[in-house]
């Protein structure tokens, strides 16, 4: 774990060699983004390495592209210059498809609101994650659908609840909801953005637990990201954006 | 694929309303044009039927086409008349099995009047090539009996033993009112009474008021050159003293024995010796006036690839729109690990299904219609269609599927291009 944002504006001689490793999460070196148009970066990072199982608290205040260097992780964005690599594959040289595939098989995100597809039913819902990817699918033991009332149990979530259409369920449940999805089928990193921002503290606080006792027990790296550092507590590894 | 196909089927219910809407505008236009199609084919035969059973119509030498709107559509003017005896002459050649002499000129309520004799109820044919057949009374057989068609029994209320007064010349429907020309130009002294109606043929029989070719002389008696002769004037009841043998003809339709001998015929009538006479073949000669019709079929050809057009570029609009509902939808779906052919995929079996559906609705509605409408439409309009899809609209389907399917890669190329943080954001 070695963590040191870059400095502004962007050191780019120093670009410290690297030894891709299996157990080596995510790794970056040098990474900047900027939104079309715009020429301050919205992220500048000089180096960051994530161990697999590995947990991050990654905060910072509002407008620190927090949220923007977590879709870079996931590969959602595309970085215009610098290195990100997700378990030894460097995301910026993938075809869109591997991309696409590294992430079916692979991520789970968690985003601050607006998870689910509302027509589609809770375990539908959980069941997504296992739809794009066989071999999550097949990590799915015993089936997909088991694991998944399983999750959904271990957050706590009632039964009667899984038949529901997720447009029925209450802010907190469809957080509890992504978050099953995004632990269904093993993956081995989950990203989380501001998942509990919109619950309050005492439900906050317990789907952080579950989230991450949930992640530990199958061996995920997990980086979440979060405004409020009273949350930092459960979390191995640090790191705070600087203000743009 | 059956992950999209699950995907696909929930999202639309989802988006039931908006995407039935688009599914309707292309069944309708579907419907359009194939009935469009179907009426244009329907009006073709019906108008080649119009000669069936005759093989030769022969009149006065002049043009052809003039000739065959007269003869069997009973339209245009008469230029020249030929007659009586090169009838009789030809209908004793050992070659013709029938003839049907007819003499036009009169109207009534803008309907033509056709002077003719009993054989035009043996041997004329209706659409659908069925002898003509009449739904109320009997042929004409005496003087001043009249037999109306379908629509003119229809349209001016008629039925049998109704009383009608002829109009000399192509006086136009409800003109003759109280102008001087009343008393002139009509033959108020001999009133005709409707002794049988005709079943709807689908033909120019329908708008006719077929006569008797003595009646029409026995109308004529007092008259020269279009005009009463001034100071003589012959009661109806007098008429039968007269020699009562048409003066004039402008067409003699005529059945052979053999059709081969139609062309052998055609040559000696034009070379004869005589009275200057000329036999065209019916079925040639219709094909030149659909040449001629084309136009409209085309024209209508044309609003209906029109319609089809509005109708897939309403469908594109509506996916489009849904595009922007569904940025979160598609953004979520590529967060779980769905690819862009996943998304893209979604959006194709979408535009194809909804565009087969569209079809397939439209086609049972034109052929629902077919069973159901065409039986009456025949009957009032002399409109209707075949029932059962032709190869050409098998074509024409697979044709406007693959359009509705490549439509729908237009929204697929605009979400394929979307990023997926971009559908994530909420926005204002």
């Amino acid at each position: 774990m070695a963590i040191s944002p870059a400095p502004l504006p962007a050191d780019r001689s120093s670009v410290a060699p690297y030894h891709p490793a299996t157990e080596t999460a995510v790794l970056i070196r040098n990474l900047r983004f900027c939104w079309p148009g715009c020429l301050v970066p919205a992220v500048n990072l000089r180096s960051l390495e994530l161990a697999a199982g590995e947990h991050l608290f990654l905060h910072g205040e509002s407008g620190a592209g927090k949220t923007t260097l977590l879709n870079l992780i996931g590969g959602l964005l595309l970085a215009q210059a610098g290195e990100l690599q997700l378990f030894g594959q460097s995301l910026t040289h993938l075809p869109t498809s591997t991309r696409d595939a590294l992430r079916a098989d692979r991520l789970g995100f968690v985003f601050q609101q607006f998870n689910l597809l509302p027509y589609l039913s809770v375990l539908d819902n959980v069941l997504l994650a296992s739809r794009f990817s066989a071999s999550r699918h097949a990590r799915c033991i015993p089936t997909p659908r088991s694991e998944a009332q399983r999750l959904l149990d271990t957050l706590e979530l009632p039964p009667s609840l899984a038949a529901r259409r997720a447009c029925e369920l209450s802010v907190g449940q469809q957080q509890r909801v992504a978050a099953a999805r995004a632990l269904l089928g093993r993956p081995s990193l989950i990203l989380a953005d501001e998942p509990t921002s919109s619950l309050d503290a005492r439900n906050a606080a317990q789907l952080f637990r579950l989230l991450l006792d949930e992640a530990g027990r199958c061996g995920a790296a997990v980086i979440l990201v979060s405004h409020d550092p009273g949350l930092a507590a459960g979390f191995t590894h640090h790191l705070k954006l600087p203000s743009a | 694929m059956r992950a999209i196909l699950d995907l696909a089927l929930a999202s639309a219910w989802n988006r039931r309303t908006s995407l039935a809407l688009a599914c309707l505008s292309i069944t309708l236009a579907t419907a359009l044009v194939l009935a469009v199609g179907r009426m244009g084919e329907s009006a073709r035969r019906d108008l080649s039927r119009t000669s069936a059973g005759v093989d030769l119509v022969v009149g006065p030498r002049g043009g052809t086409l003039p000739l065959l709107l007269r003869a069997l559509f009973h339209m245009g003017e008469a230029t020249a008349t030929m007659q009586w005896e090169s009838h009789v002459k030809l209908a004793r050649d050992p070659r013709v099995a029938w003839s049907v002499p007819l003499a036009l000129g009169d109207t009534h309520g803008g309907y033509p009047v056709i002077g003719t004799t009993a054989a035009y109820f043996q041997h004329m044919r209706n659409a659908d090539g069925a002898p003509l057949a009449l739904s109320a009374g009997r042929p004409f057989a005496g003087l001043f009996e009249a037999v109306i068609g379908a629509e003119v029994a229809r349209r001016l209320g008629y039925q049998t033993g109704t009383s009608l007064i002829l109009s000399h010349g192509s006086s136009l429907p409800d003109t003759h009112d109280g102008h001087d020309d009343q008393r002139t130009s009509t033959h108020q002294d001999k009133p005709f009474r409707v002794v049988g109606v005709l079943a709807p043929a689908a033909s120019p029989v329908d708008r006719s008021v077929l006569i008797g070719l003595d009646s029409l002389t026995a109308l004529h008696l007092d008259w020269q050159g279009g005009v009463p002769i001034p100071g003589l004037h012959i009661p109806a009841e007098q008429v039968g003293k007269f020699d009562l043998r048409p003066r004039s003809l402008d067409a003699v339709l005529i059945g052979l024995h053999q059709r081969t001998d139609a062309l052998r015929l055609q040559r000696q009538i034009a070379e004869a010796p005589g009275e200057a006479l000329m036999a065209i073949l019916p079925g040639p000669g219709l094909d030149s006036l659909w040449q001629l019709l084309g136009q409209i079929e085309r024209t209508l050809k044309a609003l209906g690839g029109l319609v089809t057009l509005v109708s897939l570029t309403g469908l594109v609009a509506v996916i489009l729109a849904g595009l922007g509902e569904r940025r979160r939808e598609l953004a979520i779906l590529r967060a779980v690990g769905a690819g862009v052919r996943h998304v893209v995929a979604l959006l194709m079996v979408e535009a194809f299904a909804l565009t087969i559906t569209g079809l397939l609705a439209g086609l049972a509605l034109v052929e629902a219609g077919g069973l159901l409408l065409t039986p009456w439409l025949r009957l009032h309009y002399g409109l209707g269609w075949h029932v059962g899809p032709r190869g050409h609209e098998i074509a024409l389907l697979a044709l406007l599927l693959a359009a509705g399917s490549l439509a729908g890669l237009i929204p697929a190329w605009r979400a394929a291009r979307l990023s997926i943080a971009d559908g994530l954001t909420p926005r204002l």
